[in-house]
């Protein structure tokens, strides 16, 4: 499988390590005024969807530029159709 | 202003990396050496000011070097990760390459020391990008990988930085393989084993 590393072209797998699941958000912190809800946390930590087909996930370019990216591919076909540097895919998401 | 001599670092590879000549059919196809230990410096900008340090890259050098390719000759200047240059520097003064990096960057970035924690490997001869190609899966072709393109990768399943210093039409290509001080004896072991297939040279380090 190869990823187009938006740094570096075009790159084996072998040169990247995977967190997984780009999609779960971190809650708001226990003791915060918002409040924390122990449900939101037990999701965020334990819960993963595991999709047959697309899925976007966390991948970190250790073997190389070491940026982490967030690559979307099929888990069925191994196709990879996007990859962005998460520092790109994950900005303003802190705001949202 | 005190006379200033070069550092003269022993590198990981002393006693190691001796001089000898291993022929086939008569001829080489590598040669490999172990240049004056460089000083190595990282420099990552800090968050928001990728823009400002390349500014002051620019007006220092000349110009900020594009991802994946270096500008420089005495002091070499590599991007070679997002926001992040690897700058390598002959014949410097002890700790002098990172002041004066920490003094043109200023806010914009922290200059990291990484003199005594890398290694530099000189690999050259008409067969380097074929043994290269052994252990990389970067397309090293010259279309692709033109003198001053520099690139991290494993080599070998062992992580380093590949610059092509100069190519030759006679000489052929010279790469610097940059390697964490620790792996270095892992990877001269590994370029070493591919280099039999071709015959290969090893030079005794300058001075
Ligand atoms: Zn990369």
């Amino acid at each position: 499988m190869l990823i187009h590393c938006p740094f570096c072209g075009a790159r084996p797998s072998e040169e990247f390590a995977v967190l997984g699941d780009a999609g779960p958000k971190r809650p708001e912190a226990p003791g915060d005024d918002t409040g924390s809800d122990p449900e939101a946390w037990y999701d965020y930590v334990y819960l993963r969807d595991n999709p047959r087909g697309v899925h976007r996930e966390f991948w970190q370019h250790v073997g190389g530029c070491r940026a982490w990216l967030v690559v979307e591919r099929d888990t069925a076909t191994h196709e990879v159709r996007s990859v962005e540097l998460a520092r790109k895919a994950t900005a303003g998401r802190e705001a949202s | 202003m005190p006379e200033l001599s070069a550092a003269r670092r022993l590198g990981p590879l002393a006693g190691i990396a001796l001089p000898t000549r291993v022929e086939l059919d008569g001829g080489i196809g590598i040669r490999l050496s172990l240049p004056p230990a460089p000083s190595i410096v990282t420099a990552e900008a800090r968050r928001g000011a990728a823009v400002e340090m390349a500014q002051r890259i620019a007006e220092r050098f000349g110009r900020m070097p594009q991802p994946g390719r270096s500008i420089g000759e005495a002091t070499l200047v590599l991007h070679s990760a997002p926001e992040t240059l690897l700058i390598l520097g002959e014949g410097r003064a002890e700790g002098e390459l990172v002041a004066e990096l920490r003094a043109l960057l200023g806010e914009t970035a922290s200059p990291v020391d990484n003199s005594h924690g890398r290694a530099l490997i000189r690999l050259g001869g008409a067969k380097a990008r074929e043994l290269l190609s052994f252990g990389t899966a970067v397309d090293l072709a010259v279309e692709s990988f033109p003198p001053g393109a520099c690139a991290s990768t494993l080599l070998g399943h062992i992580a380093v930085t590949l610059l092509l210093r100069s190519d030759d039409p006679e000489a052929g290509p010279v790469f610097d393989l940059v390697v964490a001080r620790g792996f270095a004896e892992s990877l001269w072991d590994w370029l070493i084993g591919r280099a039999r297939r071709f015959g290969y040279e090893v030079t005794a380090p300058a001075g």
